[in-house]
């Protein structure tokens, strides 16, 4: 068999949405020789473009992109020590939560398995997250991007409080910061300070990656 | 349609004079509405719980008239973020009503606080809880346990069991976590509701699909809310489609539900049960009136099936 065929059958098996196969076939790659950074780039992050595109067609919703996320953290997990032996470099590092007083974790747990895919290294705080803990995790891992996630009116006012914690801790400049969630939008982004706002996860994926882009062509 | 005799014995609750579950045909529908949710017009301040009363006091009346009407009973989904907030709402819903009531709260803290409360002024027998989720701290059920609650909803999401032939290993629990039915043991919860979490419209195939398999293997009443994710869908259907197709859709997800045997459907705003009650009621009549072939009636002569016709 050939190393596209193996790494075929691990973008198939998240395509396929097949939560038995995709572990399995993540080992036999690892097993056959190939590199897990290569597994990972392309073998599960082309295999979750392919889901995005099947979502964007409207052949997948989002019940398909929670379980390809299961799917993809259950392959991550597989790969976990050859990576950490292999100590490939992430192309960035993202810092990411619900704000205080917010229990919702769908959309943020979308963003999450986007940007994994992308090799990303992702920090995430969880739900009901306090503004200075945004802050002091930034400043610890030396983050390049924070995102911040609410649905609810009530809650959306506390990220302007976590730009204020960034501010307070010296690391606003440091850190570009993205906000998402169903009740926030450009204007409130501009209004409170953000740097930019998703408006769905693939948007919000794609405005990091852009982020890591500029970053790399300026310091090249 | 598919709504068939269960072999398993299924339970039915009490609450406060509203009965849920049953055999399909048996028991109408009862219909979840809610109050004071977030961004509700009535609400000027979430957090301290300030509400045009006029207008609640409306709201609930022609909900009873439309429940006398139909013959679809409903509890209230009284929804907040603060404890502040509940305290008001509880205080205003014992006044006007007796019907039963979820405490329905993103925030743990506030909805154990309200559970607290109503169980000071003596109202915790027209309470349920919504919900115990797989996330649910000790700490959470601990307080549940000390507060005495009967009833709860167990919120039967999990993303690593999304498809519904999965669902029941949320409740019995799998690979070493604890499952949603020991958890409301722990919480000392009598009468468990199982709700099978729509995400978006398309997936209310899963939960429904989902509440017609947890029903039929574990007996216990079972049901969704389509409305949230018809609220997510509401700007592009309405600018669309329409208003009328968002009322239209907003009934239509409500019978998916109830074709697929759900004793309970969050049905949306307590505004929409003008067009939602009606639609449902027929739906449960045909029910009823199909389960006649597996020798079932309906247990009551307020059942839809003896008052719409």
């Amino acid at each position: 068999m050939s190393q596209e065929k193996v790494l075929s059958k691990v973008r198939n098996s998240l395509l396929n949405l097949d939560m038995k196969e995709a572990p399995k076939v993540a080992k036999e790659a690892v097993e056959f020789g190939i590199s897990p950074s290569l597994i990972v780039s392309k073998g599960i992050a082309t295999g979750m473009k392919a889901v995005g595109e099947r979502y964007e067609n409207k052949e997948y919703f989002l019940a398909e992109l929670l379980i390809a996320g299961e799917i993809m953290n259950r392959v991550l997990k597989v790969l976990e020590p050859y990576l950490e032996m292999e100590k490939a470099e992430a192309p960035g590092k993202v810092v990411i939560g619900t704000v205080k007083g917010d229990l919702h974790d769908l959309g943020k747990s979308i963003v999450i398995t986007l940007l994994k895919s992308s090799g990303f290294e992702v920090y995430d705080l969880g739900i009901d997250v306090p503004a200075e803990k945004f802050a002091e995790k930034v400043k610890d891992t030396k983050a390049d991007i924070l995102a911040v996630s609410a649905l609810l009116t009530t809650s959306m006012m506390e990220m302007k409080n976590v730009i204020d914690a960034l501010e307070k801790a010296g690391v606003r400049e440091s850190v570009k910061v993205i906000i998402g969630g169903h009740p926030v939008s450009e204007e409130f982004a501009r209004e409170i300070g953000a740097d930019a706002y998703g408006e769905n996860a693939f948007i919000g994926s794609k405005i990091c990656k852009k982020w890591i882009e500029q970053k790399q062509k300026s310091n090249s | 349609m598919i709504v068939s005799k269960f072999s398993k014995k299924q339970e039915i609750y009490d609450v406060a004079g509203v009965k849920i579950g049953g055999q399909p045909g048996e028991l109408p529908t009862v219909m979840v509405g809610s109050i004071f949710y977030e961004g509700h017009k009535i609400v000027w301040d979430e957090k301290k719980g300030k509400f045009d009363r006029k207008k609640a006091e409306t709201l609930l009346a022609n909900l009873d008239r439309t429940s006398e009407v139909t013959g679809s009973p409903y509890i209230l989904d009284v929804v907040a973020v603060t404890a502040e907030a509940f305290e008001k709402y509880i205080s205003f819903i014992s006044e006007i009503t007796a019907a039963p009531f979820l405490i329905d709260s993103s925030v743990v803290e506030a909805r154990i606080s309200a559970i607290r409360h109503a169980a000071e002024v003596g109202l915790l027998e027209r309470v349920i809880y919504n919900s115990i989720l797989p996330t649910s701290k000790e700490d959470e059920i601990k307080a549940l346990r000390d507060i005495g609650i009967r009833r709860s909803v167990l919120f039967a999401y999990d993303p690593e069991k999304l498809l519904p032939m999965d669902r029941g290993d949320i409740l019995k629990g799998y690979d070493g976590k604890k499952g949603l039915i020991d958890m409301a043991k722990e919480a000392g919860v009598e009468d468990p509701l199982i709700d099978t979490m729509v995400l978006d419209v398309p997936s209310l195939a899963y939960a429904s699909k989902a509440a017609f398999l947890l029903k039929k293997e574990f007996g216990y009443p079972t049901g969704c809310g389509p409305a949230n994710a018809i609220s997510l869908w509401q700007d592009k259907l309405k600018s669309t489609m329409g208003k009328l197709a968002h009322k239209t859709c907003t009934a239509g997800a409500s019978l998916v539900a109830i074709f697929s045997c759900c004793d309970f459907v969050l049905y949306g705003p307590v505004e929409a049960s003008e067009y939602v009650f009606p639609a449902c009621a027929m739906a449960d009549a045909i029910i009823a009136y199909s389960m006649r072939e597996h020798g079932i009636r309906p247990l009551t002569k307020e059942h839809p099936l003896y008052k719409i016709f």
